[in-house]
């Protein structure tokens, strides 16, 4: 059944060695699963029964096995694979906040409709048709699910506008987005992951943008690096906020005001292991005047994941992960833990608000602390 | 991970229910969809699944087909759904797999007339029973000790009355009663129909009984505030001055009484010290009349009017009792007795008028006027104006509920009626079965009733509750929440949500809390399911993936 | 797909004590609705959640009803007041994917009168017709600002945001069409169709015990 699979991720290069259960974080706290286990009973034919259990849906597609692998077995496609057959056979994984998040994303795959986008803030000015285009990814509807966690996804949005704007650049904010399908295709769900990226990308040939910028690493990984398997070559640039916003400091366009703080910063998968980008978001940081970064012990590609992936099986084996990441975080001293990726800032929020012991470290988005330092600061 | 758990062979029934479905669904062709489609179904046609004859072929078909899941098409779930449930578990078929889809009530009476569309609706309906008896887990039911103990709630004639009967089956028996006295309403009653013996005395005596009853525990000044449990295995926190305890017991008897209308405001109540209601007349009759000799009683005070449009029942009785104990006292006394007619039985009603005791019909369009010394009332037979003196004016009151009646039926989940009163859903049919297994609700709580009646209620009530306590286990459909405990994040929403106080947080080895859920307190209602942000907990009896499966054949979705 | 205006397509959750008896004796009474409306049963509204209704829209439904019971009345104490909270986020969801609001009604009652569920099903039949054709293609949306929810908000933390005014936009904001209608904020569940005049079970009252409830 898995043949194609097997051959595809280089699964059969297998060595047997496990450094993939070794370093995966569930793993360590779940002695259950295992990358290299699952790996083996594909190869010796088990895949029917494997299907049927828990652990396909425990894989938090962090990339931390593939990244070390000798073999470079690339176990997240693997485990797409498993998913993808597991569907088909009839098993699903559970689905996290009672499927409100996978039931939006196969909305938005399905039906016609456009985005309310009233939630751009007032002072802020974006335009339906330019030359490059913010894509806000699913920021408006976490505000929605998640404003009891006190993490204020639009203003992530807003304030990623704000920097944008500082800049000079009105960015398009399109009311023909869609949810860029990054978790109905790391769960398996193709049918409706394709129908997302085509209308996409449809939206973004209609609105004239050469350059897309996302806030969200995931949308930035599934155009840059998923899209293109599936439509071909894709026909404008792509580039993370921060990648973006690093440009504009170099040139003087953009600067910031002082801040006092101590920060420390959580890598994304998405944003280091996938794409690579581990020294854009510290070069803006170091860039405000007054914040210090303090590092984490486990950083860049070694950086711990935050936890939880794709709105499917959250489990107090990922809150244990995620509370380990938060105690790593406040041992650094740091106030403040920014993250870059949205995700991050709503898996750890959840798990430190109910923390019986005070972590005491605040949870925040990269543009906004760097938008509240331009707005204590210089002028634009 | 979620099983879809398509292996399995469910037996579709289709049901033409006699005229009623098959004339606007063509059950030919629909029957022909369903088999046609590719999904492991069988389908079968009949008259009435219901019937004898019917229900006897649905079980040899699943005997005969090995089915696991049935789906019953026909009428409504509220109407069938009991009975065609346990003929496909008499027959192997696990409750949770046996679904009704209503073609009757929600397809063929709402679409007379348009067969092609109700036909293509009824298809959508069949398909999402389907979907939702593949996915329907064989649940085993929660099965119980049953504790062989009775609470009664009410220490007046009826909670007196099932005390001592079921003692007498040696079943132990735990008394609330929040006055620190014994005997209720009876009490404050001079002496009782039809056998006009001394109430109190008779009352104080079948208290004296009870109490020296070794099965039969008096917890006196003491109230019920917290019931959770069900039949078999109910829990009650009862409150007194200075100490809060909890009561394990099998099943609860609620004979509360009520509460006799004390008529501010009405016929001079309040303002004329010689207007009184019958309830202090009975206490004026124990200690002797004194000097009044012309008496007039006045019937209905507050009762079949608007706001209460029920009779009381008792009243009538209650007045005409005392106009003879009256003439006993005072054998030259004048009674008249102003009555609207009388809606219920009155006993010795004979024997008053031969006595001499005068009665008038008023309207209550004119009710009678109470003034200084003279009622005058229209009396509607002789269509005069008749004034009448008096020495005294007595008014018969309703018995009304008691607002910790309501709340009390509030905890046990029986629903109390707008005034208050607890009636059974069928009385006719099913008298004395309430809704709830294991409560009972006996005297005037359920309806304004005579000691007589009390009793007769307090034996029925005996007989159902000893029936009840007579087994050692009780089953009952396991329709509760379950969590995942390898799933649960112990953020403690689910607690927080629950208002039944079902959740219990636990601590574990990885110090991370543990929500589990305690089945006796639990009712089933999946409130907890939306507030948990890991889905780890959820309704077995109706999982995320049966939900969503039925959207989806309901709206046609391919 | 067939035009929605004459018989739009309604899926209707109905819980299963006094809805249920409304929708049964509905049928029992021999009155008729659309046929293109039809009933999931649930044990109670507090079943239905967000993803329920969503699959229901995905699955191309023109409106969704919630039948509940009403106000204190419900078996289970809290079920209807839990889809309360249920309806408003997934309402404000709609809102931001382009979807009326008012494709989604709540209806809290304890009337089992058929007569009024017909009503009511009949009067959400002229709301969704009236609604510029299939849904997805109404008229842009509502004015509120996404990650408010009053339903929610007095929970929210203040470690929030420290610019809570950002992310509001005033109801003026230009749009395609240039005008916007605001969104009423309530669930609507008080509104009852035109011939609901007996909601006599309506004003019985619960006891108090069985409203306990924490927050």
């Amino acid at each position: 059944m898995f043949e194609k699979a097997i051959r595809e991720t280089k699964a059969y290069y297998c060595l047997e060695c496990g450094i993939c259960t070794g370093s995966c974080p569930v793993s360590r706290l779940n002695p259950q699963y295992s990358p290299r286990i699952m790996v083996e009973r594909a190869l010796l034919d088990d895949d029917e029964t494997m299907l049927s259990e828990r652990e396909v849906w425990d894989c938090l597609t962090c990339g931390t096995c593939s990244a070390r692998c000798p073999s470079t077995v690339d176990f997240n496609e693997f485990t797409r694979a498993m998913r993808i057959g597991a569907r088909e056979s009839g098993f699903e994984g559970v689905d996290t906040h009672a499927g409100i998040l996978r039931a939006l994303m196969e909305l938005e795959a399905r039906r016609r409709g456009r985005r309310d986008i009233s939630w751009v803030a007032d002072d802020l000015r974006v335009s339906s048709r330019g030359k490059v285009l913010f894509f806000t990814g699913c920021l408006p509807y976490y505000g929605v699910v998640f404003s009891e966690l006190g993490v204020d996804t639009v203003g992530m949005a807003n304030s990623t506008i704000r920097l944008m704007n500082a800049c000079g650049v009105r960015p398009v904010v399109s009311r023909d987005e869609r949810c860029c399908g990054h978790d109905l295709y790391w769960t398996g769900d193709r049918d409706s992951f394709k129908k997302l990226a085509r209308k996409n990308l449809k939206m973004i040939e209609e609105s004239g943008a050469r350059t897309v910028v996302f806030a969200c690493p995931e949308c930035y990984a599934m155009f840059s690096q998923i899209y293109p398997k599936f439509v071909g070559k894709i026909g404008f640039d792509m580039m993370h906020i921060s990648e973006f916003l690093v440009s504009h400091v170099e040139s003087g366009r953009l600067s910031f005001g002082e801040k006092e703080s101590r920060v420390t910063y959580q890598d994304p998968c998405r944003l280091g292991r996938f794409l690579g980008v581990y020294e854009e978001p510290r070069a803006l940081l170091g860039s405000v005047p007054g914040l210090e970064l303090a590092e984490m012990p486990r950083v860049r590609s070694e950086a711990l994941c935050c936890g939880s992936s794709a709105w499917v099986g959250c489990t107090r084996i990922n809150k244990s992960i995620q509370l380990e990441r938060l105690s790593e975080a406040a041992d650094t001293g740091a106030t403040t833990l920014v993250t870059s990726c949205p995700k991050c800032n709503i898996h750890l929020s959840c798990a430190a608000k109910d923390k019986d012991t005070d972590g005491g470290i605040e949870i925040s988005f990269l543009t906004d602390v760097l938008s509240d330092a331009l707005a204590g600061g210089t002028e634009s | 991970m979620t099983s879809i758990g398509t292996n399995g062979r469910v037996g579709v029934f289709l049901c033409e229910c006699g005229e009623e479905i098959a004339p606007v669904v063509d059950l030919t062709k629909l029957s022909a969809k369903i088999g046609g489609a590719d999904m492991p179904v069988s389908v079968h046609v009949t008259r009435y699944w219901c019937s004898g004859a019917g229900r006897r072929l649905l079980a040899g078909t699943i005997e005969k087909e090995g089915l696991d899941a049935v789906v019953v098409a026909g009428c409504s779930e509220r109407i069938l759904g009991p009975l065609m449930r346990d003929t496909a578990v008499r027959a192997g078929v696990n409750w949770n797999r046996t679904v009704l889809v209503n073609l009757k009530e929600h397809c063929a009476n709402v679409h007379g007339g348009k067969r092609a569309a109700a036909t293509a609706k009824a298809l959508r309906l069949v398909w999402a029973g389907v979907e939702k008896a593949l996915r329907a887990e064989k649940l085993e039911p929660i099965v119980s000790d049953v504790n062989r103990s009775a609470a009664v709630i009410g220490g007046g004639i009826s909670g007196l009355t099932v005390a001592r009967s079921l003692a007498a089956r040696d079943i132990p028996v735990t008394l609330i009663e929040r006055e620190a006295e014994l005997g209720g309403t009876l009490r404050s009653i001079n002496r009782l129909f039809p056998s006009y013996c001394n109430s109190a005395e008779y009352v104080r005596e079948v208290a004296a009984e009870a109490s020296g009853d070794p099965n039969v525990e008096m917890w006196t000044s003491s109230r019920v505030t917290g019931v959770a449990g069900h039949a078999g295995d109910f829990r009650l926190t009862v409150e007194s001055a200075d100490s809060s305890r909890e009561l394990s017991v099998g099943c609860v008897v609620l004979a509360t009484g009520a509460d006799v209308l004390v008529p501010d405001g009405l016929f001079e109540y309040g303002d004329n010290p010689k207007v009184v209601t019958q309830l202090e007349f009975e206490a004026m009759l124990r200690e002797g009349l004194g000097t009044a000799k012309r008496i007039v009683m006045i019937q209905c005070v507050g009762s079949r009017n608007e706001e209460r449009p029920y009779c009381s029942r008792v009243c009538c009785t209650a007045t005409v009792k005392n106009t003879i104990t009256v003439l006993e006292q005072v054998p030259n006394a004048e009674i008249t007795v102003l009555t609207r007619g009388f809606a219920q039985y009155v006993g010795d009603l004979d024997r008053a008028r031969s006595a001499g005791v005068t009665f008038l019909r008023y309207d209550p369009e004119r009710p009678p006027e109470v003034g200084v010394d003279t009622v005058e009332v229209f009396d509607v037979i002789s269509s005069e104006e008749v004034a009448v003196r008096y020495d005294l004016v007595v008014l018969a009151t309703p018995l009304v509920a008691y607002d910790e009646t309501v709340e009390l039926a509030g905890l046990l989940g029986v629903p109390s009626d707008r005034h208050g009163f607890i009636a059974e859903p069928h009385t006719k049919l099913r008298p004395g079965r309430f809704a709830p297994r294991g409560v009972f609700i006996v005297g005037s709580a359920h309806w304004p009733a005579t000691v007589t009646e009390c009793q007769s209620q307090a034996y029925s009530a005996t007989a159902r509750a000893a029936e009840l306590l007579s087994s050692d286990v009780i089953e009952r459909e396991p329709v509760v929440a379950a969590v995942d405990e390898l799933t649960c994040r112990g953020c403690g929403e689910c607690a927080e949500a629950c208002a039944h106080d079902a959740v219990v947080m636990r601590d574990s080895d990885d110090g991370i809390k543990t929500a589990s859920i305690d089945t006796v307190r639990c009712v089933g209602c999946g409130v907890c399911t939306q507030v948990c942000p890991s889905s780890a907990v959820m309704l077995r009896h109706l999982t995320p993936g049966q939900l969503l499966a039925m959207v989806s054949a309901t709206a046609g979705r391919r | 797909m067939a035009a929605a205006r004459g018989n739009p397509r309604i899926l209707a959750f109905v819980c299963s004590w006094h809805p249920m008896a409304a929708a049964d004796n509905a049928g029992a009474d021999g009155r008729s609705y659309g046929t293109a409306t039809a009933i999931v049963p649930v044990d109670c509204a507090g079943v239905v959640s967000a993803a329920a209704i969503l699959r229901a829209f995905s699955s191309d439904v023109d409106g969704v009803l919630i039948a509940a019971c009403g106000s204190g009345d419900c078996h289970y104490s809290n079920g209807n007041e839990s889809c309360e909270r249920v309806v408003q986020e997934t309402r404000d969801l709609m809102g931001l994917a382009g979807l009326a609001p008012q494709r989604l009604r709540l209806d809290l009652s304890s009337d089992v009168d058929g007569g009024r569920f017909v009503a009511l099903l009949d009067e959400f039949a002229v709301e969704l017709a009236g609604l510029n054709g299939r849904a997805g293609r109404e008229r842009p949306a509502p004015s509120r600002s996404a990650g408010k929810k009053p339903a929610k908000a007095s929970k929210a933390k203040a470690t929030a945001r420290k610019k809570p005014a950002k992310a509001k936009r005033a109801a003026t904001k230009k749009t395609a069409t240039g005008k916007r209608t605001s969104r009423k904020k309530s669930v609507a569940a008080g509104k009852k169709p035109a011939k609901a005049s007996k909601a006599k079970a309506a004003a019985r009252k619960k006891p108090a015990a069985r409203a306990k409830r924490k927050r």
